[in-house]
């Protein structure tokens, strides 16, 4: 019933042969450069400029070796698009108003999407939360962000669960039951899942406690995040190709 | 009243809602984005699911803040992982901070049902408000989503959210009568 897949960024364990330059960077270099990228696209007026930033994009979802995973949730986006694009074309009868009304948005959204989820795919979920802490980010937030990444996975295994469970007892739920038997849901689904996170949650405050941990004081990690020269480099040529990027929308004035 | 500090139990049990809405929210998109190319149906179809789940979180842990720190980690969640959709960050953040500022003027603090169907119903509206203005700042067509629209919208999830709240608030009282969450 639900496809783990989805849920795969938050496991956050790469194998050797897939660690890149990009897995190896500071998280908070990278949500720099997505915080930057996505700025970039507000400012950038024209379509060519947008296009190379698509293929700059493109070009380091293939160095990162993770085209191939940020591709399929792209796809989604894409079909949007698409059917964005024809559903415009019928209303109107005219492509090209279709196409240049759209064209400049989706570019710039395929962009911001493409480097977030670049980011989401070269960094595991528990160096995010560390990197926030070293920002100053209050205890209550990192520590809560952790567990919730770490059990949105294991809460849709037990949803998985759960569903098998009720269609060993007979109880089939088609997805029109959705819909027509809301209560076979909330009775069959929800309570237990429910009633069992309250239970987790209970286990990993106890456990949490009993380690030492206190919302108040500063936590200490096994493996640290530290700004490196690999960084720096890395912060010095994104500057310098927005700079270009910038510079090159302000003085030509061609559009698609 | 509760007190106002937050303890591991409580930030657990959030951690833990968080997880459970996350999930609930991305089968809800993930079914209507592959259906739709109409932005707003997307709010609309999640807000009153997620607002089952927030609203048993919040009873449970019933402080004021609660709101705030769901809002900001479902907005790094959405913006920095899953979707990653950097707008959706100040978008959760707003949407939470509004409903916290309406329940303690309100209600001091969650634990009624009006104040979790307020809550839910308030975060959904500021929500939606917020996400749809973003694409037309980007230079998403008027012709596709106008600020009528947009206004419809916000309403339709807000209406939903509340909706959403007062489901929860029924599932949390049958979860107290049963002795599965305790005040």
């Amino acid at each position: 019933m639900i496809n783990s897949e989805i849920f795969s960024p938050f496991k956050g364990e790469f194998d050797e042969g897939e660690i890149s330059f990009f897995h190896k960077l500071d998280p908070r270099v990278k949500m720099g450069f997505v915080v930057g990228i996505t700025l970039l696209c507000a400012f950038i007026q024209s379509n060519i400029l947008l296009g190379l930033l698509v293929l700059l994009v493109i070009m380091m979802m293939i160095l990162s070796n993770t085209l191939t995973k940020v591709g399929k949730f792209l796809l989604i986006f894409i079909l949007f698009c698409a059917l964005a694009i024809f559903l415009t074309f019928i209303i109107t009868g005219n492509l090209l108003y279709a196409m240049k009304h759209f064209i400049p948005f989706f570019l710039r959204f395929f962009v911001m999407i493409s480097t977030g989820l670049l980011f989401a795919f070269t960094t595991p979920p528990q160096k995010l939360a560390q990197s926030l802490e070293k920002m100053k980010v209050p205890t209550s937030v990192t520590f809560t962000l952790s567990i919730a990444i770490r059990y949105i996975p294991t809460l849709a295994r037990e949803a998985s669960a759960i569903f098998k469970a009720l269609k060993l007892r007979g109880v089939k739920i088609s997805t029109w039951d959705f819909i027509k038997k809301p209560g076979y849901i909330y009775r069959g689904m929800i309570i237990p899942l429910i009633i069992r996170s309250i239970k987790l949650s209970d286990e990993i405050a106890i456990a949490a406690e009993s380690r030492g941990f206190c919302i108040s004081n500063d936590r200490s990690s096994l493996n640290e995040v530290e700004f490196g020269m690999k960084d720096y480099r890395f912060i010095l040529l994104i500057i310098f190709i927005s700079s270009c990027f910038l510079i090159l929308d302000a003085s030509i004035s061609f559009k698609f | 009243m509760k007190e106002s500090r937050f303890t591991t139990r409580d930030l657990a049990f959030i951690g833990m809602t968080l997880a459970l809405m996350y999930i609930v929210q991305t089968i809800t998109i993930l079914g209507v984005s592959a259906l739709t190319p109409f932005d707003a149906a997307k709010s609309i179809v999640s807000a009153f699911f997620v607002s089952i789940v927030i609203a048993i979180g919040l009873a449970k842990v019933g402080k004021i803040g609660t709101f705030t720190i769901i809002g900001i980690i479902n907005g790094i969640i959405c913006g920095f992982i899953l979707p990653a959709f950097l707008p959706l960050l100040p978008t959760a953040i707003l949407g939470g901070l509004a409903a916290d500022g309406v329940t303690k003027m309100l209600y001091g603090e969650y634990g009624s049902r009006n104040s979790l169907v307020t809550a839910c119903g308030v975060n959904q509206l500021v929500m939606t408000m917020v996400i749809l203005t973003i694409p037309l700042l980007f230079g998403f067509s008027t012709m596709i989503l106008s600020s009528a629209i947009i206004i419809v919208s916000a309403l339709l999830c807000g209406g939903l959210g509340a909706a959403g709240g007062l489901v929860g608030s029924k599932i949390v009282d049958e979860l107290r009568k049963a002795g599965a969450i305790t005040d």
